[in-house]
């Protein structure tokens, strides 16, 4: 995300540019409360919304110091908005707040869509040699690590991991394109 | 962090490992650069898919097609419009794979082939010794194999020769043409066990040694291996010939990097 453009978008009252701008970290905001607070996505979307609103003002009167930060502004930001709905607060409190509220690693299987999975698997057909091969050994075996992926194909753990990620890239272009 | 470092902590996060602290900087990272949410979901939805692959006892790409082919057309009538949007997404799908696009095997930033004009020929004057001839020949006919479209054939010839003691500089050329054929097959690691020697040759002309550091460097960097890519890359960049001004913009682009 580009500060500077959403500075000046804002300022000049853009609000297209300033959707533009925002769009992809708006909604990985909302994934972020569903997986890490088990927020529903409703809730999510109100959560964000509100902190956005709130945002708005803190950039036009240049109080955010460090324009890198806003990525974790905007985080602390759309969680201290998700807490929200727990109970009362004012965000003005939000930098004197300690308390965090519990995190749950399992509840990202919250964030499965069952149309990017069909996607997906239309995707893995697509895939060619080698990429192919590995995708299949996924198939059978989920659980799999880069080392087992090493040593059933007879290569490097650090080539396995390259793999790994080269697939996982050709997949997600190739979600995105058909998304 | 560089690419491959993220997702390696995209796999730890999906395996829960990483403590609290991390998984925020994780998010950080994808509120940064949504590419990275995009591989995480990517992860996240292949594991998912492969898990229920297993429970059905799916074992390869073919069987999943066909599996999820027919339970497509087989569900029940609850949402049929939901159907009409999936049979127009599936032949949406056809026809853009029918079209021949295919996803990149090669990184963005290197040579997508080696031409076969890259193919190293015998020595125009042979020696005189029969067995050296004789591998002359042999590297000629290997040529012929790979201009006629017979890789598998090519490779093998070439490889068969390796054992029949060749003289350095027909190993060099040897090398030099399986590391081409590897590198079209986006074979990476093969072409570079054949490319590393066959630049390390000191007897052959520097225009022979600059290529094969330059398709080294371009296999390395195919495989993520950036260190590896910046040596050769830059070996080949020194020897001041044909390949220095793409030689000279890979530097600089793998400089960039972190």
């Amino acid at each position: 995300m580009d500060y500077t453009a959403l500075v000046d978008a804002i300022n000049s009252g853009d609000k297209k540019s300033v959707n533009e701008i925002c769009a992809d970290s708006l909604v990985i905001l909302k994934k972020y409360l569903v997986a890490n607070y088990g927020a529903t996505p409703h809730d999510a979307e109100d959560a964000v919304q509100q902190m956005f609103e709130y945002l708005i003002p803190k950039i036009q009167e240049n109080g955010i110091e460090k324009p890198g930060g806003l990525a974790k502004y905007m985080m602390k930001a759309t969680k201290h908005s998700y807490l929200n709905h727990l109970r009362d607060f004012e965000f003005d409190e939000m930098d004197r707040m300690t308390e965090e509220p519990k995190v749950d690693g399992s509840q990202i299987w919250n964030l499965i869509d069952e149309d990017r999975k069909s996607i997906l698997r239309k995707c893995i057909e697509t895939l060619k040699l080698h990429y192919r091969t590995l995708a299949e050994y996924i198939l059978q075996h989920p659980e799999a690590d880069a080392e087992d992926v090493a040593d059933n194909f007879e290569i490097s753990v650090a080539n396995a991991w390259t793999r790994k990620h080269r697939v996982i890239k050709q997949l997600s272009d190739c979600a995105e394109k058909n998304g | 962090m560089n690419e491959i470092q993220i997702y390696k902590q995209i796999v730890r996060y999906i395996d829960g490992k990483l403590s609290h602290e991390e998984t925020e900087q994780l998010w950080e990272e994808f509120v940064k650069y949504p590419e990275y949410y995009k591989m995480f979901e990517t992860e996240l939805h292949l594991r998912d898919v492969a898990r229920e692959a297993k429970e059905k006892g799916i074992t390869s790409i073919n069987q999943m097609k066909r599996e999820y082919g027919r339970n497509e057309t087989e569900e029940p009538g609850f949402g049929r419009w939901i159907y009409a949007i999936a049979a127009t997404l599936i032949f949406a799908f056809g026809l853009y794979f029918l079209t021949g696009q295919e996803e990149s095997l090669t990184h963005p930033d290197t040579i997508a082939s080696i031409h076969l004009n890259e193919l190293t020929g015998a020595d125009i004057v042979r020696s005189d010794d029969a067995v050296t001839s004789n591998i002359d020949v042999e590297i000629n006919r290997g040529l012929a194999l790979a201009y006629a479209g017979d890789t598998e054939r090519a490779i093998s010839k070439f490889s068969t020769l390796l054992f029949d003691s060749p003289e350095p500089e027909q190993k060099a050329r040897i090398q030099m043409n399986l590391g081409i054929l590897y590198y079209n097959k986006a074979d990476f690691e093969n072409a570079i066990t054949h490319f590393e020697p066959a630049a390390q040759v000191e007897s052959m002309n520097r225009f022979f040694r600059e290529k094969a550091w330059w398709f080294l460097g371009n296999a390395y960097l195919n495989l993520e291996m950036l260190e590896e890519a910046r040596g050769a890359v830059f070996n080949a960049y020194q020897l001041d010939g044909r390949f220095q001004a793409p030689a000279e913009e890979m530097l600089d682009i793998l400089n960039g990097r972190p």
